[in-house]
């Protein structure tokens, strides 16, 4: 079949149509009055052609204000997890679509689907047609055209309806829409490339008529230059968290997930639509928010007109205008767009570091090996318990089915553990590429998933997701010095790149371990270390703030050592592992002996929800720190703005 | 709503209002883009203030001295709207006479606020055309609430601000129908629709609808807890409310809930008040029934339902039916649009308010009869008594002050995305997260003093009780005060609050408690 | 899926909202409605999510009568309420009961459940003490 054909449809068969279309899929239609459009299945309502817009966009349809992720149920000894991918999945065909929400499609479809596909989404998606039926008036708040994905649809329909007085002009999208125009072709007559003259003077006409006109060709020039100005201050206390802008904008995709549980045997992850602008999205565990009020409400801005399409290379906004319309307190974004390029003109600051470097990490075809799909665990028991210090314990499990074991990858820097019922967190990688029979885990007691792992014995189990991450690029280190820095239980993502240095140390230089810590009872790997100094190039340095008769230990900070160790830095690679002020502090003194950025590598932590670069919780700036970290180099890290 | 959007000037005194009633708030924001003036009296800093045109950093507990102090301004400097007053008022000059002392700065003495600000505020209201007030809890929960009102009452009518758009004093409903619970006289000293007990009329009226029953000014909730402790009440039936977590003095609640020998409680989750009961009925949410909430803009509105009623829950109405059925009365219902046919008769405020008429938009009361179209404005052209009565506010203060045994001021309040005693919105996934816990707004430099760091647990303690929150220091609030929001069971703010109550209405004065502050 | 309209049960500004279902009764979310005279497609936090409690596993879902040890059980609709009448009955005297029964009604309930609980207490229980939140 032949796809990009043209057809032409009467107005008055349109009705017939779609109810020929509702005999095998379920066709949604805008139903309401007044400014309430929203799409409901043919029959509930009368059918409209009066509207600008609709209330939700269409990403309610495929990726639902709520949705179940896994089911789990303890059955005794045993744990069962069920993934929930199919859930509320029926053939749908969604007519009356804009073209903005058209393009916020497109937009999600490759958000979700590429680089760890979503289930769930997939799943919903792959039964959605999408027919758009472009606009010819723009609403109060329309800019579609200013941004370029509108005002007719160009990607996203399976087709695409274009009014004319007495008639449509449908344009093929997809094969999927093909086969729709087959199932009543007797209604669809088909004409040619005449017609899209027309259609390109009519929506020349319409993107005349728009109030809203802006040039945006200097947009990200002027951003870069006003990150600091005065008026972001007024946009942050107008904000009261209500999260509306982004439950109502086509390509916001954050969600977090959360534990419903029905009693302690059974229950349910489920995921609900989050929002950057509520301040416990970047919250983490111990009152620390790398974001304030001012830096999530310019984030929002940011991310929609520059950090998207930095990463991805397509628009992040598309021009709707509803998250201006649902504001309570008249945050707009057109509004501020005018002010970016007012203080742009009139009080210009030398652009940030992180706003001009082009630095973007290579979007990937990732997949997840597990038994029932991305976002539900794989169930693992607890083979032994270790207690590493008062605070650090360190579990090994084994997943209970061996398939996973067998041809088991190390890769990537962390797993997601589950203790079903209570939650979910990140825990690094802290073994080798050795290690495939079992899986360890050293963590700190600081939440309430981390304190339910903490009581956990033999034979419980937990589940795990996983790994993800970029990790530290092993390969490249050969040849090397190799500086270690670590403090307490950071040290526990430098052990996954300090095993295979040790088991292989002739292919490294120089290797210093600094593990620092306020006790010598906080360190991690007391007695691991101890071995792992007896490694011919491998020194074991000690930087404590008490002192202790167990290890001779420098009583002070671990960067005074620094200086004293006898490199070449030019042929050094430091892998720190730290907190991020800490990390600045260590690059500094590390740069001043000589060190090119590029050669520190760090680790950076954020709050962490999905783990695979969906929910959006831990980016920062442009990047997601479980999928394009959480291993940077400290030049990446100068490109992220201090948000972490 | 629409009044506040038009307004020219808003004062708002004690209402939070982005945090309390954003989409209020939403129509402040709309009448500065317009180019309103905004003047906010509160203790704390609020959002509202960083787009006020002015802001009067008052000590809690001192709004009358400042009312007063406006008013004198206004009749000194021959502000006044003198045809208004002719015209439509009482008593004026008695009430100008009370105020005679009440200089800016004698107000200043007592509230704190600059006398500079009083008289900017005063000239400000005065002289602006389309000025209106808006004031809450800040306002009532004190021990001068029915003079503080009655003063901003004679605040409106001596600059004539009242029966016009944009005008009025304005109370902003704190939920969704504590409006419709009064109006259906859920309330001692009102039978449905306002009408007096005391009246005959009342007697008269409600005889024909439902018989016999008990036509006295009843006990209101203070005085029906004292009389379970003295042993004289001996049963209770609570729907839909938390007392141990809303109500002021805990320890006394508790203490009541314990003693009373028969306690029905009735709601949708096993509240902390819900524990002491004998028999705990399940009821239906706000999502699995349906009926008519009236907002703050006197708005009777459908609810309509969504779901079935959870588990084997039923929705309010019935269970009250089979109650009533069970005591002895002769009542036959199928449904809430049944219980409204009732009420028209009952009440002639909602007269012609029916489901069927509101299932689009709601009327707003008054509402006699089946044709009306809703009165948007009340008290246009002429007041129900006739005439307004300007009314004798003197300021005495009687309730909790600093001592050297409790040196702060402890106020009350809300945070937007919490709810009342966080029955529902605690279980609620990102509002629980955005608040996992309570606190204590301190100030930078008391914090200082004390040797208090952001987040560390300190004990607040009152004559009444004592507890434990994380502490939470800032700018945005007045020194020697501290504010804690009572939604949060583990640091019960009314735990500390007393009884110091309104003499004539009895609200207590939740805003005003005597504290000391210590790390814990 | 079907979209309910219905009102904000929070604060006093009576928000309008559409209430999301899917085809098997799962709540999926909130719509604003653009069309209500009062929020004009606004709301707040608790408006967008506040409804997420009620099928939450700690609802009462079955009347409680507390024993003799203290705990509570379960029971009928109809073992409960007769309980209930008879507690009321054993209370009140044949002459007025304002002060032997107190009844405190809501402010999260309709207007017609407010208006049975004031006629079951001054014409049923015979109290004219009945009170609700207003003061707080």
């Amino acid at each position: 079949m032949e796809t990009n054909r043209l057809y032409k449809i009467n107005n008055d068969s349109l009705d017939q149509v779609l109810n020929i279309w509702n005999e095998d899929s379920s066709v949604y239609v805008p139903v309401g009055k007044g400014r309430d459009i929203q799409l409901m299945p043919l029959g509930q309502g009368q059918r409209t052609e009066d509207y600008i817009n609709l209330t939700l966009p269409v990403k309610e349809m495929v990726f639902e204000q709520k949705e179940g992720l896994f089911k789990w149920t303890r059955n005794g000894e045993d744990m069962d997890v069920e993934g929930l991918a199919h859930q509320h999945s029926k053939n749908r065909i969604l007519f009356g679509v804009r073209a903005c929400d058209t393009y916020g499609i497109a937009y999600t479809d490759r958000f979700y689907l590429g680089e760890f596909p979503d289930p769930n989404y997939k799943s919903r998606r792959d039964e959605t047609i999408i027919i758009g039926v472009n606009c010819l008036r723009a609403g109060e708040h329309c800019f579609c055209t200013s941004v370029g994905t509108g005002v007719f649809s160009t990607v996203g329909h399976d087709l695409a309806f274009t009014p004319f007085d007495s008639y449509y002009l449908v344009e093929v999208g997809t094969p999927k829409g093909q086969d729709l125009i087959d199932k009543a072709e007797s209604y669809f007559t088909v004409t040619d490339e005449s017609i899209l003259e027309k259609k390109n003077d009519l929506m020349a006409r319409v993107e005349e008529s728009f109030p809203l006109k802006m040039d945006l060709t200097n947009l990200w020039d002027d951003m870069a230059k006003t990150f600091n100005a005065d008026f972001w201050l007024d946009e942050a206390n107008a904000c009261i968290g209500c999260t509306g802008c982004t439950n109502v904008c086509p390509t916001c995709t954050c969600f977090n997930v959360v534990e419903e549980n029905t009693d302690e045997n059974h229950g349910q992850r489920v995921r609900y639509w989050d929002s950057c602008q509520i301040d416990h999205f970047t919250r983490n565990a111990e009152h620390h928010n790398p974001r304030d009020a001012i830096s999530r409400v310019r984030y929002r801005i940011y991310d929609k007109l520059k950090y998207i399409e930095e990463r991805f290379g397509y628009k992040g906004c598309s021009g709707c205008g509803r998250c201006t319309d649902v504001c309570p307190t008249y945050i707009s974004i057109i509004d501020i767009i005018g002010e970016i390029q007012k203080a742009a003109k009139e009080n210009p600051e030398p652009p940030a570091i992180h706003q001009i470097t082009k630095i973007r990490h290579e979007i990937m075809d990732r997949e997840i090996r597990s038994q029932n799909g991305l976002f539900s665990p794989d169930v693992a028991t607890i083979t032994r318990v270790k207690q590493e210090t008062p605070e650090i314990k360190r579990l090994f499990m084994k997943y209970d089915d061996p398939e996973l074991h067998k041809n088991y990858e190390h890769k990537g820097q962390f797993f997601q553990v589950t203790v079903f019922g209570e939650g979910e967190v990140p825990l690094s990688i802290p073994y080798g590429p050795e290690m495939t029979d079992e899986l360890v885990f050293d963590f700190k007691n600081v939440g309430s998933v981390t304190e339910k792992l903490f009581q956990m014995k033999e034979g419980d189990k937990v589940g795990l997701r996983g790994p993800y991450g970029r990790a530290f690029p092993y390969e490249s280190l050969k040849g090397r010095n190799l500086v270690f820095i670590g403090s307490g239980v950071a040290m526990a993502p430098l052990r996954t790149v300090i095993e295979p240095v040790m088991v292989n140390h002739e292919d490294f230089k120089d290797v210093y371990v600094m593990a620092s810590a306020l006790r010598y009872e906080k360190l991690l790997y007391k007695e691991e270390m101890i071995e792992w100094d007896k490694v011919p190039n491998l020194t074991v340095k000690y930087a404590l703030k008490d002192p202790t008769d167990k290890v001779d230990a420098y009583s002070g900070y671990v960067n005074d050592l620094l200086p004293d160790l006898d490199l070449d830095w030019s042929e050094t690679t430091a892998l720190l592992c730290a907190s991020p002020e800490r990390i600045k502090k260590l690059a500094r003194d590390l740069m001043d002996l000589g060190m090119k950025p590029t050669n520190i590598l760090v680790t950076l932590e954020t709050h962490m929800r999905c783990g695979a670069g969906k929910c959006g919780h831990c980016k920062v700036g442009s990047h997601y720190m479980c999928v394009d970290g959480p291993v940077f180099t400290y030049e990446e890290m100068m490109a992220l703005p201090n948000e972490y | 709503m629409n009044d506040i959007s038009d307004a020219e000037l808003i004062m708002v005194i004690g209402s939070n209002t982005t945090e309390q009633h954003p989409l209020a708030s939403t129509r402040i924001f709309e009448a500065l883009d317009k180019g309103a003036e905004l003047y906010v009296v509160d203790p704390r800093k609020i959002r509202l203030t960083d787009f006020a045109h002015g802001y009067a950093p008052i000590e809690p507990g001192t709004n009358l001295p400042m009312i007063n102090a406006m008013i004198h301004v206004i009749i000194e400097e021959d502000l006044i709207d003198e045809e208004f007053i002719k015209n439509r008022t009482e008593n004026y000059e008695e009430m100008k006479e009370s105020v005679k002392d009440c200089t800016p700065e004698w107000a200043e003495s007592i509230s704190k606020v600059p006398a500079d600000t009083i008289r900017q505020f005063a000239r400000k209201y005065a002289t602006t055309d389309k000025a209106m007030i808006l004031f809450t809890m800040g306002v009532t929960q004190q021990t001068t609430a029915v003079k503080s009102i009655r003063a901003l009452a004679n605040l409106a009518m001596i600059t004539g601000h009242v029966g016009r758009p944009s005008t009025g004093i304005n109370p902003l409903r704190g939920q969704n129908n504590v409006q419709g619970a009064g109006d259906m006289g859920a309330l001692p000293d009102f039978l449905p629709g306002y009408q007096r007990p005391e009246w005959p009329e009342t007697k008269e009226h409600y005889s024909k609808v439902w018989g016999d029953f008990s036509c006295l000014r009843g006990n209101n909730i203070i005085q029906m807890f004292n009389l379970i402790d003295e042993g004289i009440m001996k049963a209770a039936y609570i729907v839909g409310e938390n007392p141990v977590l809303s109500d002021p003095d805990q320890t006394h609640t508790m203490h009541c809930l314990e003693k009373v020998p028969f306690l029905v409680v009735q709601d949708i989750f096993l509240t902390e008040t819900a524990e002491y009961a004998d028999v705990v009925l399940p009821a239906a949410s706000f999502l699995e029934r349906d009926g008519t909430y009236t907002n703050t803009d006197r708005r009777v509105q459908m609810i309509h339902k969504v779901i079935e009623p959870v588990g084997n829950s039923w929705p309010d109405w019935k269970i009250m039916v089979e109650i009533m059925k069970r005591i002895g009365m002769d009542v036959d219902y199928e449904g809430p649009s049944d219980i409204m046919d009732e009420i028209n008769i009952a009440a002639e405020l909602y007269g012609g308010i029916s489901h069927d008429r509101i299932q689009e938009v709601g009327l707003q009361w008054p509402c006699p009869d089946k044709d009306h179209p809703g009165t948007p404005i009340l008290h246009v052209g002429e007041f129900k008594r006739g005439k307004g009565l300007f009314t004798v506010n003197d300021f005495e203060y009687i309730g909790d002050q600093r001592s050297e045994e409790y040196p702060f001021i402890l106020t009350t309040g809300r945070v937007t995305h919490q709810y009342h005693t966080g029955t529902m919105t605690r279980k609620v996934w990102t509002l629980a997260l955005e608040y996992p816990e309570g606190f204590v707004e301190i100030h930078t430099k008391d914090a200082e003093e004390l040797g208090i760091k952001d987040h560390q647990p300190v004990r607040i303690t009152s004559a009444r009780g004592s507890i434990v929150a994380p502490a939470m220091i800032t700018n945005r609030i007045n020194e020697k005060t501290l504010f804690v929001p009572f939604h949060f069971a583990e640091s019960p703010a009314n735990r500390l609050t007393g009884q110091n109550l309104d003499p004539i209405i009895n609200i207590p004065a939740l805003k005003v408690s005597a504290v000391r502050i210590e790390v814990e | 899926m079907k979209r309910v309209e219905t009102t904000c049960g929070y604060c006093g500004c009576g928000c309008g909202i559409y209430v999301n279902v899917a085809d098997d009764d799962t709540i999926l979310g909130i719509s604003p409605s653009y069309n209500h005279v009062v929020s004009k497609g606004k709301l707040c936090s608790k408006g967008w999510h506040g409804f997420a409690f009620v099928r939450d596993s700690r609802r009462l879902t079955s009347p409680l009568i507390r024993q003799d040890d203290g705990t509570f059980r379960e029971a009928s609709w109809d073992e409960a309420l007769d309980k209930v009448a008879e507690g009321f009955k054993n209370a009140m005297t044949d002459g007025d009961n304002t002060d032997r029964i107190g009844v405190i009604s809501s402010a999260r309930c309709t207007n017609e459940e407010n208006f049975l609980m004031a006629k079951m207490a001054r014409a049923g229980l015979r109290t004219s003490s009945i009170d609700h939140c207003a003061r707080l």
